[in-house]
């Protein structure tokens, strides 16, 4: 545990939560964008969060690598450490499988030429925005505990005067 | 009343936690001030050596809690004032003692 | 040397140390609020000294034999980070409350001020002592 791991600890969980809303922004600004560079409509993205572990959890994960180990969990249950995980990390940022929206639109630039339907992406607007209103109030607990941490060392730093 | 146990100390609240006091069996007989003042000595360098090496940590960044290094700067500072202050006492007795033959 | 077996400080330096563990515990678990299955901890430290000390003025359970099983020494009570795996679990497997971490953090926070404030009070009053006393 050294000395500022309490504000890293939060730091990336201003991180993560920061990039998950870049993320949300990304597919609410392109919910109507039927044309990409890759060809096809925008594919929803959305982040898959996984704790950050610290050095003991790392050595002891690499020796029992097994699903357990890889997404979430820090160790197996009722473990005793001297200092809990590091945070947390994003582990990818995947598409979104669902299939693409079918609009029926034979007029539009990007409709298929034998069926007439436009491939739109399948984003829901009321989703997106409990997301949103998640991943800020996360946001916003993560800064709450850097603030609380620096009034702790603050306080730390005035015994004896 | 069972028999206490040779060399322990009760506990009855927390200021006895201390255990300032030792028990009757860890009692060295010091006869002379020299002795109490190298003992003295000792412990404000065993203070220092312990803050030293915290600033130390701080500055590398190996520490690991601000307020570590705060008590033992407190406890360094603390064991010199005592040991200073304690030879002041003395040094102001023996020399009103010697002030006394005539 | 009254200050360095002065045990109420000791105590104090590890009370704080409990404190600052349990902050750095209550930030993972609020970083991880959206870690699918990720399960919180938690310090526990102040029930098991708590423990070690009543066991203490009670010499009957003391152990007298190296190997018998005894109770840990006050001194030697560590804080200890958990795994806590009871709480009931969301759909994603995560047993974060956010509220609840808010509010222990808002407790610790007032616990670790105390703890400090009275370290340096009982600092001031070694040092009266010291250079004050008659």
């Amino acid at each position: 545990m050294s000395l500022f791991s309490a504000f890293n600890i939060s730091g990336s969980g201003l991180t993560a939560e920061k990039l998950r809303l870049d993320l949300i922004a990304g597919n609410l600004s392109n919910m109507n964008t039927t044309r990409t560079p890759q060809g096809g409509p925008y594919q929803r993205r959305t982040a898959v969060f996984a704790e950050q572990l610290n050095e003991a959890q790392q050595r002891g994960a690499g020796r029992t690598a097994g699903a357990g180990a890889e997404v979430g969990g820090p160790g197996p249950a009722g473990q005793s450490y001297d200092s809990p995980g590091s945070g947390v990390r994003v582990d990818r940022i995947i598409p979104d499988p669902n299939e693409p929206r079918q609009v029926y639109d034979p007029e539009h630039p990007d409709a298929d030429e034998e069926t007439g339907y436009v491939e739109y992406p399948n984003i829901e607007v009321a989703k997106e925005m409990t997301d949103m209103i998640t991943a800020q109030r996360s946001y916003e607990s993560n800064s709450t505990a850097v603030n609380t941490a620096k009034d702790m060392y603050m306080k730390a730093l005035e015994i004896g005067q | 009343m069972p028999e206490p146990i040779e060399g322990a100390v009760f506990p009855r609240n927390i200021e006895n936690f201390s255990r300032v006091m030792p028990s009757e069996n860890e009692k060295e007989e010091k006869t002379s001030f020299a002795e109490h003042l190298m003992d003295a000595l000792s412990d404000v360098n065993e203070k220092q050596k312990d803050a030293d090496q915290a600033s130390e940590d701080l500055v590398t960044g190996d520490l690991d809690n601000m307020h570590d290094l705060m008590i033992k700067t407190q406890e360094a500072r603390l064991a010199l004032q005592f040991t200073v202050q304690t030879t002041n006492k003395v040094l102001e007795a023996y020399e009103e003692l010697s002030r006394m033959q005539i | 040397m009254p200050v360095s077996n002065d045990g109420v400080i000791g105590l104090f330096n590890r009370g704080l140390d409990a404190a600052s563990l349990r902050q750095d515990t209550t930030a993972n678990n609020l970083a991880n609020l959206n870690t699918p299955n990720f399960s919180r901890s938690h310090v526990s430290f102040e029930d098991n000294l708590r423990q070690a000390m009543e066991q203490e003025e009670r010499p009957s359970i003391r152990a007298t034999h190296p190997q018998h099983f005894g109770v840990p020494d006050p001194d030697e009570v560590e804080p200890r980070v958990e795994v806590d795996d009871q709480s009931v679990k969301r759909i994603d497997g995560n047993n974060v409350e956010m509220e609840k971490e808010m509010l222990n953090m808002v407790k610790n926070q007032l616990k670790f001020n105390a703890m400090s404030d009275q370290t340096s009070q009982r600092f001031n009053t070694w040092e009266y002592i010291i250079n004050e006393g008659r």
